[in-house]
């Protein structure tokens, strides 16, 4: 839920991950697990982004992969794969590392920032300025729950 | 924080509420049949406990409704002689009410109907008695409730509305014993006034979750088994720790876990099954509405009421039963004049379960279907042509297709053409079928056979590009090889074969699923291709299409997956689910890809 982002007033726990070399942070509580990358199942007719399906103990769970997402080189594999409950159901997101769990207060963080950023601006809900350090802080939980993943460009179920 | 608490609140009271309602109605129908003490009290303690859960949650105008309907119900407790059709109609009437109320409930906690038609037939059958009887104390009790009736409507009503309720109240009101009435009106309604706020609109946050009973027994199994399970499991894990994996007794666990595991499977499903007395008693209440508002005096027999389906299929399944219900009722019995000397007309409800599935039953005796009429219309209407050589069995199928009517009087329960081919269709979804059977003069029968559940499917493994997927086998009609059959072309790209003096257009699976770059490495290498090129045929009605696939890899049955929106929103796949090796796959969904080809051919033809 996204009310959770607010818990206990003053400030709330986000997990820290890398995409390239940029630092962001996502509400802790809408993470359901961090696991290990496995080989995606691709699937036609999607868009770039989405890497396909896992099986996470016989849930299938859909991949996107945030590099690509943010316009970031994934020459690299990903090294982890967060695994977000959205309202939708469970989205995977491979990230370059995973890098820690931080409380912030609510008066550092800035919102609605009118930043420049490689990330689409539907996520970002935040920028926290920490230690000469600045944090988007995204929701994937709520957007990834919005993401229009086919692409039926070029095939022949593009009928209408 | 305690609006959710409300909300997990509402949501328990709402389940039983409809609990309650469903109970409700089986007395009733009971009342009907037989008007006995058992059914009365029955009766009673339903709506007495629908009132004081209703009050102790805030929903104070359903539990005041609910008061008024109590009313009837404790006079008619008090003398069940008094029971009759008429009264047993209106308190059905606000069962009906109460149930739409209760359902309306869970999406907008703030939803209040206009009762007061209700609430005045109750008065008028409840005054009737009454004027019937100790007419002095009746008055009394009638007018207490009309007051009661006159704050509580005032009450729900903000203060802009106060005027025109007064106007609406007033017939009501002129019902009754005037003076003492029209009093306490003029109380009641300054004291609303005041009250300037409008109720506070509760938010009708996210909807409570479904819930479903299962037995406690089931659940003390499940536990058990859950145990036995993680008892081996440790066996299993002690067993690798030492090295000893090989050993006798880890190879014990190991089978042992696979049969437990195999028995927890079919255990968790059969926590989905559902009796079907539910649906059968909603059957009989429709069956019954119709009937009365035909004057058709019928007895409506329920068999195999414990018989169990998917609660996925019992939902689905329910409209279309209505349907056929309906039109037992309205085309299968005949109307009371030509009916006389065959006695009371009986509609049987039943269900059994057999090899196939569970098979669902509505027989009527009534006056049975004329085959040659059916034609005659069929042929006229252009459905099927008239040198047509069909046995009566085929014959009947014709009244499931679409702009099929045989009653020629039109009546607002059915016979507009539109119905039976959408019977027809909700039932092929769920993998069913229909038969027909009838006798001229004797009746009309449709066994409906019904998969028990749909999360398990016989599905078959393809490769298509290098990408494993599953096709649902009931989407098939055959599966050919396509080298066995001379393949003619037509246009530029335009595959087609003869297929036993069919031309069958042939599309290959791998244009509507492109191979993705960088495809994963782990489902194969390249295509090893068996002899021949296999091709699977689909049909949509009349319309026969062959997918060429790259290669069958075997049949499967696979436990359908539950999927995230945004991909089960994904165009042409059914579903997901793990394959045999463990990796995630996807279910095609042929006809949809079938339906784009036909579009795709009609905007070119067109």
């Amino acid at each position: 839920m996204s009310e959770t982002s607010t818990v206990s007033g003053a400030e709330a726990r986000y997990l820290l991950f890398k995409v390239g070399e940029e630092v962001y942070g996502t509400p802790l509580l809408g993470v359901r697990e961090v696991v290990e990358p496995q080989p995606c199942k691709k699937m036609p007719n999607t868009v770039n982004y989405f890497k396909g399906l896992i099986n996470i103990r016989g849930e299938i769970v859909g991949v996107i992969d945030l590099r690509t997402r943010f316009n970031q080189s994934d020459d690299v594999e990903g090294k982890a794969l967060i695994v977000f409950d959205t309202e939708a159901g469970a989205v995977g997101a491979l990230v370059d590392q995973v890098d820690s769990v931080l409380a912030i207060a609510e008066n550092v963080i800035e919102k609605n920032p009118n930043v420049g950023s490689v990330v689409p601006i539907e996520y970002v809900v935040g920028i926290a300025k920490l230690n000469e350090m600045l944090v988007s802080l995204i929701d994937l939980n709520k957007t990834l729950g919005m993401e229009e993943l086919s692409q039926l460009r070029n095939t022949k179920l593009n009928a209408a | 924080m305690s609006d959710a608490i409300d909300q997990e609140i509402l949501g328990l009271l709402l389940d039983e509420a409809s609990e309650a309602m469903q109970e409700w109605e089986q007395s009733c129908l009971m009342l009907e049949k037989d008007a006995s003490q058992d059914n009365l009290d029955a009766l009673f303690r339903v709506a007495h406990n629908v009132k004081g859960a209703s009050r102790s949650v805030g929903l104070m105008e359903l539990g005041a409704f609910v008061h008024k309907a109590e009313d009837l119900i404790t006079i008619l407790k008090n003398d069940s002689s008094l029971v009759n059709s008429e009264r047993i109609g209106v308190l059905l009437e606000a069962q009906s009410l109460l149930n739409n109320w209760i359902e309306t409930l869970r999406e907008d906690a703030s939803f209040n109907p206009d009762t007061s038609d209700l609430e005045a037939k109750l008065l008028v059958v409840i005054n009737e008695i009454n004027t019937g009887s100790d007419a002095g104390q009746a008055a009394e009790a009638g007018l207490q409730d009309q007051v009661e009736n006159a704050v509580a409507v005032v009450e729900a009503a903000s203060s802009e509305e106060v005027a025109s309720t007064v106007e609406e109240l007033a017939p009501v009101v002129q019902m009754d014993p005037p003076e003492k009435t029209e009093e306490k009106v003029v109380v009641a309604v300054p004291e609303a006034s005041k009250k300037k706020e409008p109720k506070k609109k509760r938010e009708a946050a996210s909807k409570p979750d479904k819930t479903i009973r299962v037995s406690a027994n089931k659940l003390d199994e499940l536990m058990q088994l859950i145990g036995e399970l993680s008892i081996h499991q440790s066996i299993v894990s002690h067993s690798k720790q030492r090295g000893e994996l090989n050993s006798e007794v880890s190879g014990n666990a190991i089978y042992l876990s696979n049969k437990i595991t195999k028995d927890l499977q079919s255990l968790t499903l059969s926590l989905r099954m559902q009796p079907v007395a539910g649906l059968f008693q909603r059957l009989e209440r429709v069956g019954r509405d119709v009937a009365k508002a035909q004057t058709k005096d019928v007895f409506f027999e329920l068999e195999g009421t414990e018989v169990s389906l998917d609660k996925t299929v019992i939902e689905r399944v329910t409209d279309p039963l209505i349907h056929v219900i309906r039109n037992a009722v309205d085309h299968g019995i005949e109307d009371d004049g030509e009916r006389s000397e065959k006695g009371k007309a009986t509609v049987l409800i039943g269900a059994h379960q057999d090899a196939g599935g569970v098979v669902i039953t509505v027989k009527d005796d009534g006056k049975g279907m004329d085959p040659q009429f059916i034609l005659n219309k069929a042929v006229s209407k252009g459905l099927v042509s008239a040198d047509a050589d069909l046995t009566d069995g085929e014959i009947y199928q014709l009244v499931l297709l679409p702009g099929f009517s045989t009653k020629e009087v039109v009546t607002d329960i059915s016979g507009r053409g539109v119905g039976m081919d959408v019977v027809k269709q909700a039932v092929d979804e769920l993998g069913g079928t229909i038969d027909i059977h009838s006798e001229l003069g004797k009746g009309t029968s449709f066994r409906i056979t019904l998969p028990t559940n749909l999360s398990i499917i016989d599905a078959l493994v393809v490769k298509v590009g290098r990408s494993n997927y599953a096709v649902p086998m009931k989407e098939l009609v055959e599966i050919i090889d396509l080298t066995e059959h001379t393949i003619e072309h037509s246009g530029k790209d335009g595959k087609m074969i003869n297929l036993r003096d069919i031309i069958v257009p042939v599309e290959h699976l791998v244009d509507y699923l492109p191979a993705v770059i960088g495809e994963d490495a782990f489902s194969g290498t390249g295509i090893e291709k068996d002899a021949g090129t296999p091709a699977l045929v689909v049909a949509d009605g009349q319309h026969q299409l062959a997918f060429e696939v790259d290669n069958i890899l075997g049949q499967q049955q696979i436990v359908v997956r539950p999927l995230s929106e945004q991909l089960a929103e994904l165009p042409g796949y059914a579903g997901g689910t793990i394959l045999g090796n463990g990796e995630p796959g996807m279910i095609i969904n042929l006809s949809q890809m079938t339906k784009s080809y036909l579009k795709r051919m009609k905007r070119k033809g067109a």
